[in-house]
């Protein structure tokens, strides 16, 4: 792996986002509407209940981090394929790893401009500071961003392998795990039968530590270092799985015909 | 025998039952242009996309400058560079922006100053700035010419890289491509439909037959293999003259008008065809001959003749 073509890739993927005006609705417009609404109810809830008011933006906001960076790793690939530009940077001496390594890159930076900015916003309008999860918010990050790369390597082997005809898993498929997360309420929320489901998703933790934390100033520390474990199991697993996909669609001539 | 630039030997992709490439084996030399046709399905684009390292082959090996493919992948494409009418570049990047990435992943030195050379020699330079997506088809195939001669590429492969030009434009390529062999001595794998192109361009021409290469030779070589002249006469005299003559002479002929003829014959009997068509009282008006080319040669190879 080397830095030297990496380098590249991040302009490319700035070069794009400047360009692109779908990227920009997509990352910063819908999620800057999103959170206004999700703020402003927060705002009328915490009238009758102040909790619940912090519940929506904090799992707002977490959630968001899993979201963009999923999307930002798997649909710059699909830009590319549209573009039927993939294979043309792969002719280049460019691997698979360095591809993946400065999209999880470029991923973390819209995350955190996007994310920051969103942050900082709901500081002066909704009185709320993501800041008050202290140290241990770096951790939430890390797990939340580590299950973003986890999915957006995943659903990116996915496409190798199938092509476009699957390309709505790349907005779509995260939300598979949004309703099993815990994001805006508890895992006892969940019918009884259900309940296992939850604590197959790193994301759980975290969303039950954090508002834990909100709650009683306490951090689950056991639950942030599941998570954390969990979360480089789930990496391992799509690396690997996105690495074979590459490999069986190198050999059944996919890969050549990416976006044909 | 100085060591070939790129030897293929036994490269073989099978999908499923389908064997697309059949254990094929050639080499290129330094400034060397071996032309590879041959009809659709032939094999040309999944042997293009194996010597490129998109599609994994099933058997045999690939070495440029002598070092394995496979083992020394990132190394061999530093120096290798591909171009196509129908490659495409990102569309929501502008000519500049995606001629830099590519730049920078050849890590090329001085690479505004490379791109700005090249959009010139190609003649886009006002495009520069356009998005990839707003040029014509064309205007693209030239840009993508530019991305392929960025790194100063030893050995180029090249599909169809004039497709949809204008003429004008494809006889500048031609002349570019003439030059990169003969001043940088740069080896090049040639695609194309246009024949004439390849006559013109190539040093050595394979043909792909089913997955296999079922002749190589120079163009004219291949041209001499055929043999047969097509003359065109017009005369004045009997239609049903002619044609009983040629029928028994077994000239194969076509009558475009009842006074005007195209045979099929050898070269050297075309005299005492003349001689013996004047014994009949056929007053020969004009005539013209012509040799056979190198698309003769591909009907003949697609329509599976012995050559």
């Amino acid at each position: 792996m080397s830095w030297q073509r990496i380098k590249p890739l991040l302009l490319h993927s700035w070069y794009h986002a400047t360009h692109s005006k779908e990227t920009q609705i997509d990352l910063v417009w819908f999620t800057l509407i999103q959170f206004l609404i999700f703020g402003l109810i927060a705002k009328v809830i915490s009238a009758g209940q102040p909790e619940m008011g912090v519940v929506l933006i904090l799992g707002f906001l977490l959630w968001e981090i899993v979201r963009i960076g999923q999307y930002s790793v798997t649909v710059s690939m699909l830009w590319e394929v549209w573009s039927k530009s993939f294979n043309s940077l792969f002719i280049a001496p460019l691997t698979m790893t360095e591809w993946i390594v400065s999209q999880m890159i470029a991923a973390a930076v819209k995350t955190f401009l996007v994310i920051g900015s969103l942050a900082v916003l709901g500081h002066f309008l909704f009185h709320f500071s993501l800041l008050q999860l202290g140290i241990a918010l770096p951790l939430y990050v890390l797990v939340l961003i580590g299950f973003a790369y986890a999915s957006g390597i995943f659903i990116t082997g996915l496409i190798i392998r199938y092509g476009t005809n699957i390309q709505s898993f790349a907005w779509g498929l995260i939300y598979v795990f949004q309703p099993i997360s815990a994001v805006f309420y508890p895992v006892q929320a969940l019918p009884a039968e259900i309940r296992w489901t939850s604590y197959i998703s790193p994301i759980t933790y975290v969303m039950e530590s954090a508002r834990h934390q909100f709650a009683t100033s306490t951090i689950l520390w056991n639950y942030v270092v599941i998570s954390i474990v969990m979360c480089a199991l789930y990496l391992v697993g799509a690396w690997v799985f996105m690495q074979e996909m590459y490999k069986r669609a190198r050999r059944t001539g996919e890969f050549a015909r990416l976006g044909d | 025998m100085p060591q070939p630039v790129l030897e293929v030997t036994n490269l073989t992709k099978r999908y499923g039952e389908y064997l697309a490439v059949d254990h094929i084996s050639f080499a290129i030399g330094e400034g060397e242009i071996l032309g590879l046709l041959g009809p659709n399905g032939a094999g040309k684009s999944t042997t293009i996309q194996m010597l490129l390292g998109l599609t994994d082959p099933d058997g045999g090996e690939i070495h440029y400058f002598g070092q394995n493919f496979h083992q020394h992948k990132v190394q061999i494409l530093q120096k290798i560079n591909f171009a196509s009418a129908y490659a495409e570049l990102q569309a929501r990047l502008t000519v500049r922006q995606n001629l830099r990435i590519f730049g920078m992943l050849y890590e090329v030195e001085n690479v505004e100053r490379r791109i700005d050379e090249l959009l010139t020699l190609l003649e886009v330079e006002e495009y520069a700035d356009e998005l990839f997506w707003h040029l014509s088809s064309g205007q693209k195939t030239r840009v993508i010419l530019a991305k392929a001669l960025l790194n100063r590429p030893k050995m180029i492969l090249m599909d169809e890289p004039t497709a949809s030009l204008d003429p004008d434009i494809v006889n500048k390529i031609i002349q570019l491509i003439k030059q990169l062999q003969v001043q940088e001595k740069v080896s090049i794998l040639f695609t194309s439909h246009n024949m004439q192109e390849v006559a013109r361009l190539c040093d050595r021409v394979s043909f792909l037959q089913r997955g296999k290469i079922v002749l190589t030779d120079t163009p004219l070589g291949l041209t001499k293999r055929i043999g047969k002249t097509k003359l065109l006469l017009s005369f004045e005299a009997k239609q049903t003259v002619v044609a009983d003559f040629l029928e028994k002479a077994k000239h194969p002929a076509t009558f475009i008008r009842p006074d005007l003829v195209e045979v099929t014959l050898l070269e050297e009997d075309i005299p005492s065809l003349l001689f013996e068509l004047k014994k009949k009282g056929v007053w020969i008006t004009s005539l013209s001959t012509e040799q056979p080319s190198l698309e003769d040669v591909f009907l003949h190879i697609s329509e599976a003749k012995e050559l």
